[in-house]
């Protein structure tokens, strides 16, 4: 019986160890348990660190114009030919001081300012076309009357006619309307007569319309969407139809890019193509290129603003470039090219003149109390649409605007134009007007 | 067999398997704990080195690595990580250690959650869907998941689905401002702008005013009421903004912050709505990591201003000695001792705030307002004049200037500078008072008539206003306004 006893005991052990042993077989079990019980893609493919790659010898910046003052608010530049010699010049607007000037290049490389026109209302953006169909350009100015926030029906569109270079005769276009932020000129119903895509801020309230060309100098407003905080607009056949569409970049708490596609003579088809859900997301600045070259037009856009509701204007981690890319047929795609604090104005350009499209943007209001911030940046494109983040320039600061152009007309890399803006402290690195000359071959 | 005998088999073989269980159990979960732990650890982004952060940032990612290192709770102490580099800033950090939390925790919503908050922040909104989805899936019942949804929803052009998402948002909760304002845009969308008013009416009554204003006035002006669309454009100056989602998930985020800036922004947050406790407690957090933060001193004054005037002045007080640039925390300053009766006190600190700022407009305002209680009035007004000119866009100190000129008798000056302020703000009640009593004076009946129609549309308009008013020209016309 004891014997039987002690045999059972060992038994009974022996079994314990051959369970334990067992039980070890698979020493992976919980952890693939947990692994499998998601199963899905990582979602670690949205990390991404843009790179801190220095490039500050590939421009030198050269100050053009009037010597920078104290405290010039440039609220946009744009690279024309405005006189048509075959010198490409600058026009640009002076918010504070309401004015709208050229810097007219009267030999190569050499610059003369001139002011077109005082007395408008803050302007903050500039285009040029031939309005009047006399052969020459003519100046469309978009008047915020103030760029600090107000909702005040106070906004405005001038046309400087331009009458013999020297005279600049402007026509009051609209007016006792929600700030006017971005005016451009597009023949859209095909009647041969240039039309305005017209972008309207406001505050509370603000509006994209078209506005149908009446007469000389009047024309009738068509609204394609009511909602406030409209920084942008742009115009380009985005579908291929032969008919030109518009997009415009919607800020405030909205945070939207809304597309209108011109079906008709016109009529338009409208509907959002991309927004965030970050009411902080600070959408700041958009131009239309055809980033990946396949023959329809892409729209680059930035979220940097500094006028959101913290208590300083600053980075944030999500600021950045970005483009939605146009899959034909009106259908996009957002693609992040990396991040860059307080991200203003892109612009695609070939800046290493290496056959593909790079992109070019500034950091308006960026952490400037930290002299390693990133003033001006460009993404290198490699072919691929892979894009590695460059640092141009530390300062100056508070860079808002800028445009590309071959300035030399050498037909070689591009120069950039820029525009500083400083309403905020600190007020140390301020410019005015630059022209970044490429260095590097 | 017998029993007894099978007992004796069973007892023994049944303390075999219970032992032999619980051994294995306790080295298979050592094991596994071991080899989890170090399968966290390769997947968590390296850790800061020493210097690479602010101290009490970097010792609270080195707290939590840490816990990990030991094997203590190691869901817990990753999931402390990832809400700490989300609250703090480190994005692309946040997205690798919740993506391994979705792995770890696959049953909690609130890691789908903070990580599509995260995507849709940087506008990546189809993969934030898939996670709002899920942790739908998982938490039925947390309504601001699917409020962020819905709102995605919109931004994708996918307006039916939107109006769904909506609808149930608001069978749940019938008072969601953010509902009704959700289902106005869709309602606007399909030009639907009466559906839309009556949804913005709601967004509106169940916000306080603070969802949906701006749109109700666009809306309007479509249903054609444009007196009623002027009246409510006038009154979104003081109900100014729009508040996010109230999200207390995304909101506890806060409490594992030590980015000073970041905690007076969500301060300033909570206190717009209307959560002055939390907002003292973010507030004084800010204060603890960066003592020298005026700004946070600035918002810790202003949320004691009501309830602890020591505190305010306390508060303010360091706020001016950290940045005498800051022109608000002087008035405000000034203005407390001035509810207090302390004018001395008070005049001093406006002449204090005006040598370090004089480019205030809100300082002169108040100097100028100051020097007419004193009767000096012909100091007031180049006071109020430089305020003016410093800050044309509102109505305050042309009015101010109004008022001395009226008391002046000077009523066609009075009659100007206050059109000045309705041009600068349309609708303002004091103006539009002050043009119905100066056509009163002047006896113009129609003017008055006219001006009184505007006071009538005018919401911000007090009843009590508006009778005082019509009393006024009643008793110089001898008949009531035609309204």
């Amino acid at each position: 019986m004891k014997e039987f006893s002690i045999l059972r005991w060992l038994c009974v052990a022996l079994l314990a160890v051959v369970l334990f042993l067992a039980g070890c077989s698979d020493p992976d079990k919980r952890r693939k348990t947990v692994q499998r019980s998601v199963g899905t893609e990582s979602y670690t493919r949205f990390a991404k660190q843009s790179s801190r790659v220095e490039d500050l010898e590939r421009y030198k910046a050269i100050p053009a114009g009037a010597p920078v003052g104290d405290k010039p608010w440039i609220a946009h530049v744009r690279a024309v030919d405005l006189d048509q010699d075959g010198l490409m010049d600058i026009i640009f607007c002076e918010a504070k001081h309401n004015q709208v000037n050229w810097l007219r290049q009267t030999a190569p490389e050499v610059f003369e300012e001139i002011v077109l026109a005082e007395d408008m209302r803050a302007p903050v953006h500039v285009e040029a076309e031939d309005m009047d169909g006399d052969g020459d350009l003519d100046v469309i100015v978009s008047s915020m009357s103030m760029v600090f926030p107000n909702n005040d029906l106070i906004g405005a569109v001038f046309i400087l006619e331009n009458q013999d270079l020297k005279t600049w005769k402007p026509h009051l276009i609209i007016d006792n309307t929600h700030r006017v932020v971005d005016a451009r000129a597009v023949d859209f119903d095909g009647d041969g007569q240039l039309d305005l895509a017209l972008g309207q801020f406001g505050y509370d309230q603000g509006s994209v319309s078209w506005l149908k060309r009446t007469g000389p100098w009047s024309f009738e407003r068509f609204p394609l969407l009511e909602l406030s905080g409209t920084c942008f607009v742009g115009v380009a056949d985005f579908d291929h139809n032969g008919k030109q569409d518009m997009v415009a970049l919607v800020s405030q708490q909205w945070e939207e890019i809304h597309i209108f596609l011109n079906v008709g003579q016109p009529d338009y088809h409208s509907r959002v193509i991309w927004g965030s859900t970050n009411e902080d997301y600070s959408l700041s600045g958009m131009s239309l290129g055809d980033v990946n070259q396949d023959g329809f037009m892409d729209i680059l856009f930035t979220n940097g603003d500094g006028f959101g509701p913290n208590p300083e204007p600053g980075p944030k981690p999500w600021h950045g470039v970005q483009y939605l890319e146009n899959l034909k047929g009106g259908q996009f795609v957002f693609r992040r090219l990396g991040d860059l604090g307080g991200a203003y104005s892109p612009v695609a350009t070939d800046v290493d003149n290496d056959g593909d499209m790079d992109v070019v943007a500034l950091a308006a209001f960026n952490d400037w109390k930290n002299p390693n911030s990133i003033s001006m940046a460009w993404f290198r494109n490699d072919g691929q649409n892979q894009w590695e983040r460059r640092i141009l320039a530390y300062k100056p600061i508070y860079l808002m605007t800028l445009d590309v152009a071959d300035l030399d007309g050498d037909g070689g890399k591009p120069w950039l134009i820029t525009g500083g803006f400083h309403s905020h402290p600190p007020f140390i690195h301020q410019s005015r007007i630059l022209l970044w000359k490429p260095e590097l071959n | 067999m017998e029993t007894r005998t099978k007992l004796r088999v069973a007892i023994p073989l049944a303390i075999a398997l219970v032992t032999g269980a619980f051994i294995n159990g306790l080295y298979f979960a050592k094991k596994a704990d071991r080899e989890q732990q170090e399968w966290i650890l390769s997947m968590l982004p390296a850790q800061p080195e020493e210097g690479a952060l602010e101290g009490r940032l970097l010792y609270a990612i080195q707290g939590a690595f840490s816990q990990i290192e030991k094997g203590e709770d190691l869901v817990a102490a990753t999931g402390r990580l990832a809400k700490i580099y989300q609250a703090n800033g480190y994005l692309n950090e946040a997205i690798q250690t919740l993506d391994l939390l979705l792995q770890l925790e696959p049953e909690n919503p609130l890691w789908p959650h903070l990580l599509a908050f995260l995507l849709a922040g940087y506008g990546e909104l189809e993969p934030a869907m898939e996670l709002w989805e899920r942790t739908m899936e998982l938490d039925p019942d947390y309504l601001p998941t699917q409020l962020r949804r819905a709102e995605a929803m919109l931004k994708l052009n996918r307006y039916e689905d939107a109006e769904e998402a909506f609808t149930i948002v608001k069978i749940k909760d019938i008072e969601n401002p953010h509902a009704y304002h959700g289902l106005a845009r869709v309602a606007i969308h399909r030009e639907d702008y009466e559906a839309a008013h009556q949804h913005l009416s709601r967004s509106m009554q169940y916000s306080r005013g603070s969802v949906g204003i701006q749109l109700t006035v666009t809306v309007l002006e479509r249903l054609g009421q444009h007196d009623r669309a002027e009246a409510v454009r006038g009154m979104a100056r003081t109900l100014e903004g729009y508040s996010d989602i109230p999200d207390p998930w995304i909101l506890d985020l806060m409490t594992y912050c030590y980015d000073a800036h970041q905690l007076v922004s969500a301060a300033g947050t909570f206190a717009y709505a209307g959560n002055t406790e939390e907002a003292i407690r973010l507030s004084e957090l800010a204060i603890k990591y960066d003592p020298e933060n005026a700004a946070a001193h600035f918002h810790l004054g202003n949320m004691y201003r009501d309830s602890n005037k020591p505190k305010a002045l306390s508060a303010f007080e360091t706020a001016c000695r950290l940045n005498p640039q800051l022109s608000d925390a002087w008035l405000f300053r000034a203005l407390i001792y001035k509810e207090m009766g302390s004018m001395q006190q008070c005049d001093e600190l406006l002449r204090q705030g005006l040598i370090n700022c004089p480019d205030s407009p809100a300082l002169h305002l108040s100097w100028g307002e100051r020097l007419v209680e004193m009767n000096r009035m012909e100091e007031a007004i180049p006071v109020l004049r430089r305020s003016v000119r410093l800050r044309p866009q509102e109505a305050e100190a042309y009015l101010a200037l109004a008022r001395i000129y009226i008391r002046q008798s000077k009523l066609d000056l009075a009659h100007d500078i206050t059109q000045q302020a309705l041009e600068a703000e349309a609708g303002n009640p004091t103006a539009l008072s002050f043009m119905v009593i100066l056509s009163i004076n002047k006896k113009q009946e129609n003017e008055a008539e006219s001006w009184l129609r505007k006071v009538e549309l005018q919401p911000r308009c007090t009843p009590k206003m508006r009778e005082d008013l019509k009393g006024f020209f009643q008793q110089a016309f001898g008949r009531p306004p035609k309204l």
